[in-house]
């Protein structure tokens, strides 16, 4: 975006037409003092005006969403498939979203291949960004889809355990996957969750509640598997 | 694939110069040997081998697309 110099009666008077020009507030603006300008004596002799140079201050999340999507546009333009990259800067996060033919190459197996793309992409824009910016990538609306289907899993696994009041664990999942289950169990008073084993093999227990024992467990735990 | 696997890995070391790939490609196979330098080694390789599979699954993807089988290996 482009920087101006705006000059104002005083200073307060330049940042605020700056503000005015660029429809944001103060602390999205970066702002360079030129001159700070003085009223004069009586305000009328040597009165001068203040000036700055503005910019508007580029949000980090929104350079990081171009940056991400390049990188990832790089990768995919070696796979032989009609692919383009959407980015999008999210509250907490960079969204990418692959728009391609629907195959499920970009997927593979329980989404080995998109979360292998979404590793490689976070991770190079750590190194290069020098910040810890979290990334999804996205493709034919899967991450949805996931988690939809997760959730219900979570469901039935929790009516079995119910039922039979012993602890059900799920399959080995990675840590998003896990998290989906902590959380749609979180409000479940009469069970709880708690992760299991090492690295790739680890799990989610679904434990009975013990009676009368409320457990504040299963959000810490949907919080450490974010 | 040699140039996919170079983006990676060269976006992931400290030495991208020190980046050496060799391909030996075969009826429907692409066989890929990288070398780095060994202060990249554990870059490359990730926790539990966790970075160096990423690389792999996404070259086998994209080897697929062009139906071939792809393998890479690191060699020290």
């Amino acid at each position: 975006m482009p920087t101006l110099e705006i000059e104002g009666k005083s200073l307060e008077d330049a940042i605020n037409l700056a503000c005015e020009e660029y429809h944001l507030p103060r602390e999205m603006l970066e702002i360079e003092i030129l001159s700070k300008g003085s009223s004069g004596i009586f305000g009328i002799v040597g009165a001068r005006k203040a000036k700055i140079r503005v910019a508007p201050k580029q949000l980090p999340l929104t350079a990081a969403a171009d940056r991400g999507k390049a990188i990832l546009t790089e990768i995919l333009t070696f796979v032989e498939l009609p692919t383009v990259v959407e980015a999008e800067s999210r509250d907490d996060h960079v969204f990418l979203n692959i728009i391609s033919n629907g195959s499920g190459l970009l997927i593979g197996k329980r989404g080995k291949t998109l979360n292998a793309l979404q590793y490689l992409v976070s991770k190079i824009l750590h190194r290069e960004l020098d910040a810890p910016i979290s990334v999804v990538v996205d493709t034919e609306d899967y991450r949805t889809k996931r988690e939809t289907s997760l959730t219900e899993l979570a469901h039935q696994l929790s009516t079995k355990v119910k039922r039979s009041n012993r602890p059900l664990t799920t399959g080995p999942m990675n840590s998003q996957d896990r998290r989906i289950i902590h959380l749609a169990l979180k409000e479940d008073q009469e069970v709880r969750t708690k992760s299991k084993g090492e690295g790739n093999l680890r799990r989610v227990v679904i434990y009975p509640a013990k009676r009368g024992k409320k457990s504040p467990e299963s959000a810490a735990e949907a919080a450490s598997d974010s | 694939m040699k140039q996919l696997v170079e983006f990676l890995v060269k976006s992931l070391v400290e030495n991208p110069d020190q980046v050496v790939l060799t391909e030996h490609s075969q009826e429907g196979e692409v066989m890929l040997e990288l070398k780095v330098a060994s202060d990249d080694l554990g870059r490359v390789i990730g926790k539990g081998g966790s970075t160096i599979n990423a690389i792999r699954t996404v070259v086998q993807a994209a080897a697929s697309s062009h139906n071939i089988r792809s393998k890479l290996d690191v060699v020290e």
